[in-house]
């Protein structure tokens, strides 16, 4: 069995966000940058299959030379190789076509299983998953909080606004996860040594061009003010007269 | 310009969501064309609707719909294609985009002179988004877009296509749906969050419970129980209740955070909410610099007699 997974760099969740001073990108300076938590999940289950499955496993990122230090995070966590599709400003992209560099690797990989998060946190896209999926005609199953594999297939239950399911799908499949899923390893000494020393293979992909672009990014509106309250009497009165629930 | 909106439905009945993507959608188009799998009943706003029947889509899968979806879009060529963004509509939005080779906007908030709004780093910034195609995928974020209010009888136009069984090969097998008195945090119209302030599960099951119920009870709203990220990691609620960077991001009428200091990845999820209401001991706390109203003491000086007080409201009101 070969699993690829598809990681982004995204700035670190605990990180504070700030337009930058032109309004036309985020301000990066000083800003941590991390694997998308939901496809740090998507490593893990790699991972973890390469270890019950003997599965081959493959990390696949795109963006310029800084994204390497995700690409190796995922290979010390235990990940075999790594592809890195080149493109500058990859956080400019819609999500159409970074889901056309996944298609494009996949078919020169043939996984039979990919993984990949319900979400990228930055520009906030579940469209990555049912994407690929359906490019490449494989299985699709979004939303995972647990995988059992099964014998040409894999069992999930997944997680949506309507409450739990449990699906079935045969190989090849696209997977989403979900938090739940697994809790992503730490990457030990040994695993961060061997991932220093292997390549990272690097591509050049050409993609689908589209009328996307990010005018400008401005600060969420302020809010106004926060009013105290002196007792549970003047917050039911709050609820009457301003908020107008009651 | 045309549009073309997938009405999402559960057991026949169309989400609340679906009519907000037809009043957006009424607000750029000047015609709307519907799709609708099942019986369709009370759907209002469009000019036309297409209607599918097929038993092996009582729970949707996005694959065939997604077919169904290409089938009407091969009459009608609408220059835009809106979904909710439920996590089906996301789901099936991504399909689309892949399926006409279109760009994709999914979750977007607001539409105005050609720009999109949409919160990106899970609403820590907003972005002025230009985009366009043919067509073009949209998804409108629940709660963020009125209801249609046209009441339009749609011409129904009946469906007739065979889906072969291999658009079925991902399946459900089991669903646990949730409660009704249970409502997803994202469509409620109160979140009652909880977070480490409340000091033990035991707590948080008893209080922020009752205050959902009573509020419920007493304003006929929907409300749902919400949690911070460390009472989720610590176990004390599963995490489709999380609000934060990464769990859900809200923006109910009201939002309570109470025990909630208010960490920059928990304000993220919950900051455009209209009306935030913080009730924690400690006034240094970050919450207060977000909310509207804040309750500077112990969540024991104040549920049980906000709980009280409420039910006794409801009780007038019947």
């Amino acid at each position: 069995m070969k699993v690829m997974v598809f990681i982004k760099r995204v700035p670190d969740t605990a990180a504070i966000i700030k337009p930058s001073s032109d309004g036309k990108d985020i301000n990066r300076e000083n800003v941590p940058f991390i694997i998308n938590p939901y496809d740090e999940f998507a490593v893990e289950e790699a991972v973890k299959l390469k270890e019950s499955k003997g599965a081959e496993t493959v990390v696949v990122s795109i963006g310029g030379d800084e994204v390497k230090e995700q690409l190796r995070r995922a290979l010390a966590m235990g990940i075999d190789r790594a592809i890195l599709v080149k493109h500058s400003e990859f956080w400019k992209l819609n999500p159409s076509q970074i889901g056309e560099s996944i298609v494009e690797v996949a078919k020169r990989e043939n996984p039979d299983m990919i993984i990949l998060g319900k979400l990228t946190i930055d520009d906030y896209t579940y469209s990555l998953a049912p994407y690929v999926a359906y490019k490449l005609n494989y299985n699709l199953i979004t939303y995972a909080t647990k995988l059992e594999y099964l014998d040409g297939k894999v069992k999930a239950e997944r997680e949506t606004d309507l409450g739990n399911e449990v699906w079935e799908a045969e190989f090849p499949v696209v997977v989403s996860a979900e938090r739940g899923l697994n809790e992503p390893r730490l990457p030990n000494m040994r695993g961060i040594m061997m991932a220093k020393r292997k390549t990272i293979e690097e591509i050049e992909i050409n993609l689908p061009q589209y009328t996307y672009s990010i005018e400008t990014f401005t600060p969420p509106p302020p809010r106004k003010g926060v009013k105290i309250l002196e007792n549970v009497d003047e917050l039911i009165k709050a609820l009457k007269e301003e908020v107008k629930v009651l | 310009m045309k549009s073309l909106v997938f009405i999402e439905s559960v057991k026949g009945i169309p989400r609340e969501a679906s009519f907000e993507s037809v009043g957006f959608a009424r607000s750029i188009s000047d015609e709307v064309v519907g799709v609708f799998i099942g019986k369709p009943e009370n759907i209002k706003g469009l000019n036309k609707l297409y209607v599918f029947e097929d038993e092996r889509l009582s729970i949707p899968i996005a694959r065939p719909v997604a077919e169904v979806i290409k089938e009407v879009q091969s009459k009608e060529n609408a220059k835009y294609i809106i979904l909710p963004a439920t996590s089906f509509g996301k789901e099936l939005g991504g399909m689309l985009a892949a399926m006409f080779n279109a760009p994709i906007l999914d979750d977007f908030m607001s539409y105005k002179d050609g720009v999109y709004l949409k919160g990106f780093y899970s609403n820590k910034v907003f972005a002025h988004i230009k985009i366009d195609g043919e067509p073009l995928i949209l998804s409108t974020r629940p709660r963020a877009f009125k209801p249609v209010e046209e009441d339009t009888e749609p011409e129904i136009i009946k469906l007739n296509k065979e889906l072969p069984q291999e658009l079925f090969k991902s399946k459900p097998l089991e669903i646990h749906e949730k409660s009704s008195e249970e409502v997803d945090v994202t469509e409620a119209d109160i979140v009652v969050s909880g977070g480490r302030g409340m000091g033990s599960p035991e707590n948080y099951h008893k209080w922020i419970i009752a205050l959902r119920d009573a509020l419920s009870k007493a304003t006929g709203l929907k409300v749902a129980n919400g949690a911070s990220r460390a009472v989720v990691d610590a176990g004390w609620v599963d995490h489709s209740h999380q609000v934060g960077q990464t769990g859900k991001t809200v923006s109910p009428l009201i939002y309570f955070a109470i025990g909630i200091s208010g960490a920059i990845q928990h304000q993220a999820g919950m900051r455009t909410s209209k009306n935030i209401i913080a009730i924690n001991k400690d006034p240094e706390a970050p919450i207060f610099t977000i909310s509207d109203y804040g309750l500077v003491s112990k969540w024991e000086d104040v549920l049980p007699e906000l709980v009280e007080k409420l039910e006794k409201i409801a009780k007038e009101k019947v």
